[in-house]
């Protein structure tokens, strides 16, 4: 391979699109090093405090499309402060001065500011595409600079962010002259747009084949938008409620008709059933099916219409689907190959929605099933063993019994021997989120049998030290270790040190860290850092100063070339 | 199972070395012989089948403080783990795993939550130290963070509230208090003959009764101004006040009618308020008059809906 020349082995490289794949063949010699570095276009960054962003512009000039991701997953579940980090500016402002060919941004779990945004809109004359998911710090204000500079802009995709609502008026930016848009998604933004802006902007961009709208569009103009764009592929219906009592159903009937594209719907916000109906047509030949956001939809409307949905690939539901709901889907999806329930009644008292026996049913219904996000009331060993069984494929496994240390109802042990038994049968586990009651041999399971296994995610589990460290032994490919409320203290995560090194990142909250123990491994292990989250508490004085024996409340250790950040607020401590 | 195997030998020194150790910090012993790695094999059933020294009480009992020993008779986990020094095991007595005081997660946190839930069957796993906080906990945890899922879910199924968690208010709006999260139940609530519309605060009502009060005063004002001049203030304000008399008993000049979660239009006043409140989507104040003619529209709505009939030409 050394002999030949740059542009052949550039060449062979184009081949390679894993960022992993790219990131060992520059470390074969220092000729790959450096093809692989100028031809790099796609560039990810797992951890904006791992490397400075001069740093990666600096190797990879040509870079055309940048990921870069922030606050650990935790901060989804609000165990992170609001101004903890994750600013994006730094790298749009890096990009702005050394890759001005960027093309297309994708931020996850940042802060992005509408300063940010003004600059990402004025400084790329080539962008093309921007993600942002779960980010907050922005207005309308930031979208309405988008809209407006970006000129030849084909996606803005907006998922699950924090957006303030500064008014209407940003949809309105896009200039008459833009036609090129593939792909909006706003439908994480509360407020009105302006519907008639809207519908010209979809009108004159017959590329578009992904509309999400957000639940202030009515199903009226739902209907409108539709027959300017029946050529969608993917579609957010926006709140589909009427407003009054119209021929709203009939139309949106035909509308639904004309759109025979659609392989991807979400939305129904405040769908009523009758409402509902009018998506039959297009059942058939969904692939995708998001009604997470729809409390309103009961479940016998929901059976009506899942009978129809036998091309399903992905189905996002509430825990009010039913055990009786889930056998129907296990009946009719049979190319089911991901399954989100999520719970319905957080804060009431319901009757249990979910158990195990509809995920049982599932798995039996469909082999092709390899992801799963299954919130639920209780879930049994046996349980857990048929479904490992019944799906060895499952590459995504994550289980949340509401009760965080329920054992298994029937034979009151804890679920130890059921998650065994899932990462001892699914070979390719690469994500698994552990609940109910677990002592440590779920970990010794774990770590000896979760070997592709990349994240892990523990709350309440486990009983001693042990656990921690069968896991951080045992699962070689480990890249995410969060956990929280379980009893892992300093011996721990002190035992090897040298395995966070090879890991992106470890965060524990509510466990038995002590301030001494993180100064130990900050001591040990430089090239980590080793952040402690100190929140004041009204009652506690003793945070001012406090001692080496003083409980961590919340620790996130990373690998980094950086060192310690220099935007860490006062609450959180480098060690 | 080859590679089950291979993989336990590589895995196992040092899980071995953990089982055999109750010192943090040794060094790897050596590998296993085949009998060690036999005792190692996990089998996925009750632990009493595998059939070692291994304590065949191990799940089944309360104690988890014991572990699988292997054939070098490792000693009893538990109170030996204090010898690590930099923290201090809680022992660990049953189901209920007594966490220290130290997680912010407490019983008496859960407990307290139990007392203010509905009964919710509590299930019937009472072993050794056993917890109240096993049962119905799902409701209204106190936890922060948990269940894990993002802030927009939570209020989903009330879908008249506004989302409650406000990520930009740092601190204080993470610590979840304990009190019930339908606080401040806001719903929207139109009168006929009134084009402005209001909220209405149904956990602060409690009741029908408060709520009826509760809407004659939201919309006393706006209905005098709507109403013909009349020069006489005093006789304006008992015009009004007479409106809003019989508001739940069909009886009077206007009635509260409130969309439910379904989508139907339905009379207030049928069901316990606690499951009027879950249910309800919004409130209208329907001129009484009006309730008959509403039935006919809802009728032929109903027909045109059909889709038996397939109806496409019935005009409204």
């Amino acid at each position: 391979m050394t002999y030949f020349p740059d542009e052949v082995v550039e060449h062979i490289f184009d081949f390679l699109s894993s960022h992993r794949d790219r990131n060992n063949v520059s470390t074969v010699c220092k000729a790959w090093y450096l093809v692989e570095q100028l031809s790099r276009l796609r560039v990810f960054v797992g951890n904006c405090y791992a490397v400075r962003p001069e740093r990666v512009m600096a190797r990879f000039p040509g870079m055309k499309c940048l990921t870069v991701k922030g606050k650990p997953h935790f901060a989804d579940f609000n165990l992170v402060p609001h101004d903890w980090g994750g600013d994006a500016l730094p790298w749009i402002e890096t990009a702005a001065r050394c890759c001005p060919g960027l093309e297309e941004l994708r931020l996850k779990r940042m802060v992005v500011s509408d300063e940010s945004l003004e600059l990402l809109a004025r400084a790329f004359p080539n962008f093309k595409s921007l993600v942002l998911i779960s980010c907050e710090g922005f207005s309308t204000d930031g979208l309405a600079e988008i809209a407006t500079h970006c000129r030849g802009l084909r996606e803005l995709d907006l998922q699950e962010n924090e957006v303030e609502d500064h008014g209407r008026q940003w949809l309105s930016c896009f200039p008459d002259s833009c036609t090129s848009l593939v792909s909006l998604n706003f439908a994480c933004l509360k407020g009105e747009v302006n519907t008639s802006a809207l519908e010209r902007l979809v009108a004159r961009c017959q590329n578009l084949r992904c509309l999400k709208l957000n639940r202030a569009i009515s199903i009226e103009s739902l209907i409108k938008i539709l027959a300017r764009a029946p050529n969608l592929v993917e579609l957010g219906t926006g709140s589909f409620t009427a407003d009054h009592r119209t021929e709203a159903y009939q139309n949106l009937l035909n509308a639904f008709y004309k759109c025979n594209s659609i392989r991807n719907l979400s939305g129904f916000w405040d769908a009523a059933p009758r409402y509902l109906q009018a998506i039959y047509s297009i059942c058939s030949s969904l692939t995708v099916l998001n009604l997470s956001y729809a409390p309103a939809i009961q479940v016998n409307d929901l059976i009506k219409m899942i009978r129809h949905c036998f091309k399903l690939q992905k189905l996002w539901v509430l825990d009010s689907i039913g055990d009786k709901g889930l056998a129907a889907v296990a009946c009719a999806c049979k190319e089911l190959q991901e399954l989100r329930v999520f719970p319905s009644d957080v804060y009431g008292t319901g009757i249990a929605a979910v158990t195990e026996e509809g995920l049982v049913a599932i798995s039996s219904g469909c082999p092709k099933l390899n992801s799963l996000l299954y919130f639920c009331h209780q879930m049994t060993n046996a349980a857990l063993i048929t479904v490992a069984k019944n799906c060895p494929h499952f590459t995504r496994f994550r289980l949340c019994i509401l009760d965080p240390v329920k054992p298994d109802p029937i034979s009151n042990e804890p679920l130890d021997e059921g998650f065994g038994a899932i990462v001892k049968s699914c070979k390719d586990l690469k994500r698994l989120s552990l609940s109910g009651l677990l002592t440590d041999k779920v970990f010794l399971y774990i770590g000896m049998y979760a070997s592709r296994l990349e994240m892990l995610s523990i709350a309440f589990a486990g009983e001693s030290d042990k656990g921690m460290v069968y896991v951080l032994n045992g699962c070689k490919n480990l890249k995410k270790l969060e956990i929280r409320d379980s009893p892992f203290g300093d011996a721990a995560l002190l035992e090897n040190v040298g395995k966070y090194e090879t890991m992106r990142s470890l965060w524990m909250s509510s466990c038995d860290v002590t301030q001494g123990g993180c100064k130990a491994l900050a001591a040990k292990m430089p090239r980590l850092n080793v952040e402690v989250i100190n929140e004041r508490e009204e009652s506690d004085e003793m945070v001012e100063n406090p001692s080496d024996m003083h409980r961590v409340e919340k620790m996130y250790v990373y690998r980094t070339l950086t060192g310690p950040r220099d935007d860490a607020p006062d609450f959180v401590w480098t060690f | 199972m080859e590679d089950d195997h291979e993989s336990l030998g590589d895995a196992c020194p040092q899980l071995l070395n953990l089982i055999q150790n109750e010192k943090v910090g040794k060094k790897r012993i050596g590998g296993l012989d085949a009998s060690e790695e036999k005792k190692l094999e996990l089998t996925l059933g009750l632990p009493g089948g595998v059939g070692e020294e291994e304590n065949p009480s191990v799940l089944s009992s309360c104690i988890f403080s014991k572990v699988s020993k292997t054939s070098s008779g490792r000693g009893v986990l538990g109170s030996e783990q204090l010898e690590a020094g930099l923290f201090q095991l809680q022992s660990k007595g049953g189901y209920g795993t007594e966490w220290p005081h130290k997680t912010t997660w407490n019983r008496e946190k859960f407990d307290e939550q139990q007392s203010l839930e509905k009964a919710h069957g509590g299930t019937e796993n009472e072993a050794g130290s056993n917890t109240s906080f096993q049962t119905g906990v799902s409701a209204g945890a106190p936890v922060v963070g948990w269940p894990p899922i993002r802030a927009f879910r939570k209020n989903l199924a009330n879908s008249s509230v506004k989302q409650s968690v406000d990520l930009h208010n740092g601190n204080i709006d993470e610590k979840v208090k304990v009190a019930s999260c339908k606080k401040g139940l806001l719903i929207k609530i139109n009168m006929d003959g009134i084009p402005i519309g209001r909220k209405v605060d149904l956990n602060a009502c409690g009741s029908y009764k408060k709520l009826s009060v509760a809407v004659e005063s939201l919309f006393l004002d706006l209905l005098e101004a709507q109403k013909e001049t009349s020069t006489n203030d005093l006789r304006m304000d008992e015009e009004a006040k007479q409106a809003f008399k019989s508001l739940l008993d069909g009886s009077g000049e206007y009635t509260l009618v409130y969309e439910d979660n379904e989508g139907d239009r339905m009379l207030v006043g049928d069901v316990p308020w606690d499951m009027f409140v879950s249910s309800v989507k919004r409130l209208r104040v329907l001129k009484s008059s009006d309730l008959s003619s509403l039935h006919d529209w809802e009728a032929r709505k109903e027909q045109q809906l059909s889709v038996e009939y397939g109806d496409e030409g019935q005009a409204n």
